[in-house]
């Protein structure tokens, strides 16, 4: 007689798939438009999660994991900038599979939805890498102005200038489509 | 009227301004429909940036992304586990230990150093009278002074307890015995 042994799953590997799941699409999205790209923002999620999860002490709290995790997600990506010394982000990769969304959105939905996200991806491409940053950190994150200088290396004063440009630009972009 | 920039205009939007610039907008803003319309628009702006920007890319496959990365973490960890040596978790709690040792053996190393009885370079603050081949000597920081002894005749020299210095001796020609008795006040 044969029987089947149910999986032993440590708790903390279970913690760790839980932690992988409530945060992993919020984690991709963040670092996503950091990045503008989602090869980059992929691979970046990945290396953010294992930095955090490296580090297990720090998940015992959900609520200020998931800020830790968000820190070191935003980190991740500047410090990928940084390094590639990028200066515009590149092009969305169009994907072959079809766009998946939940089941009871209408066609029209979908459209709206689908023209809204290319809307918004061609409204960052229009801003500088630097205003990008600060503009998704100000605006996206809430990051105080003060602290994103901080992360970007720079004066306060430097940080609120980008922040200006980026909300003149993005504004007057999302005007030009409403005419 | 003169308007404010619209650089002030969409920092004060998202409440950038410092207090002192703030305030001259709101003060302009009372007062000024054109200026409150362009702020509330950047508002508009911001609050449709939101809103957008928690969607996920166009023509993305959340689904199999997901699956990949959560495969690509499991990995990641993994091969991190292998790599990382096991004793690294403890290194934190002993550098600590370590560190508080290090701190004990300064404190107790320097208090010691400090109460220790230093050798000083003797220094002659108050007069001193000593004995010498010559005579009794009465010797000071500014110079000293000499009470010699008759070199043909045999002299007993004296200290006390006090510090005074005693020579007797006694002229062989008029047999006559003298004292110096030196001592200082």
């Amino acid at each position: 007689m044969s029987e089947t042994l149910p999986p032993v799953v440590s708790e903390a590997a279970e913690r760790r798939s839980r932690f992988i799941a409530e945060n992993l699409r919020r984690i991709f999205v963040q670092i996503y438009r950091i990045v503008g790209n989602v090869d980059d923002a992929q691979d970046l999620t990945q290396e953010a999660f294992i930095k955090a999860l490296q580090r297990e002490d720090q998940l015992k709290d959900p609520d200020k994991a998931a800020h830790w995790l968000s820190r070191i997600a935003t980190n991740t990506a500047i410090d990928f900038l940084r390094r590639a010394g990028r200066a515009e982000f590149l092009e969305v990769e169009a994907l072959a599979e079809p766009l998946t969304a939940p089941a009871e959105e209408s066609p029209e939905e979908l459209l709206l939805r689908a023209e809204r996200r290319l809307f918004l991806e061609e409204g960052l491409r229009r801003l500088t890498a630097r205003e990008r940053l600060a503009f998704v950190l100000r605006d996206l994150e809430g990051l105080p102005a003060g602290e994103v200088a901080r992360r970007l290396n720079c004066s306060k004063a430097t940080v609120r200038s980008h922040i200006a440009n980026a909300r003149i630009k993005f504004r007057q972009w999302l005007e030009g489509r409403n005419r | 009227m003169s308007h404010p920039q619209a650089n002030a205009l969409a920092l004060f939007a998202g409440g950038d301004l410092p207090w002192w610039a703030r305030w001259r907008v709101r003060w302009h803003l009372g007062a000024c429909e054109t200026c409150r319309r362009e702020v509330e628009g950047y508002r508009r702006a911001a609050h449709w940036f939101r809103r957008a920007a928690a969607e996920l890319p166009a023509n993305f496959d959340w689904e199999r992304a997901a699956a990949e990365m959560r495969a690509n973490i499991q990995l990641g960890l993994e091969a991190g586990e292998c790599v990382s040596a096991p004793e690294r978790a403890a290194s934190p709690i002993r550098w600590r230990v370590v560190a508080a040792l290090a701190s004990i053996a300064v404190v107790v190393v320097g208090g010691w150093w400090l109460h220790m009885p230093h050798p000083r370079a003797p220094r002659l603050e108050a007069p001193l009278v000593e004995s010498t081949s010559d005579g009794i000597q009465i010797r000071e920081p500014e110079g000293s002074l000499a009470l010699l002894n008759p070199r043909a005749a045999p002299v007993m020299v004296y200290p006390s307890a006090e510090g005074a210095m005693t020579a007797r001796f006694v002229d062989e020609e008029t047999g006559l015995v003298t004292v110096n008795h030196v001592y200082v006040e």
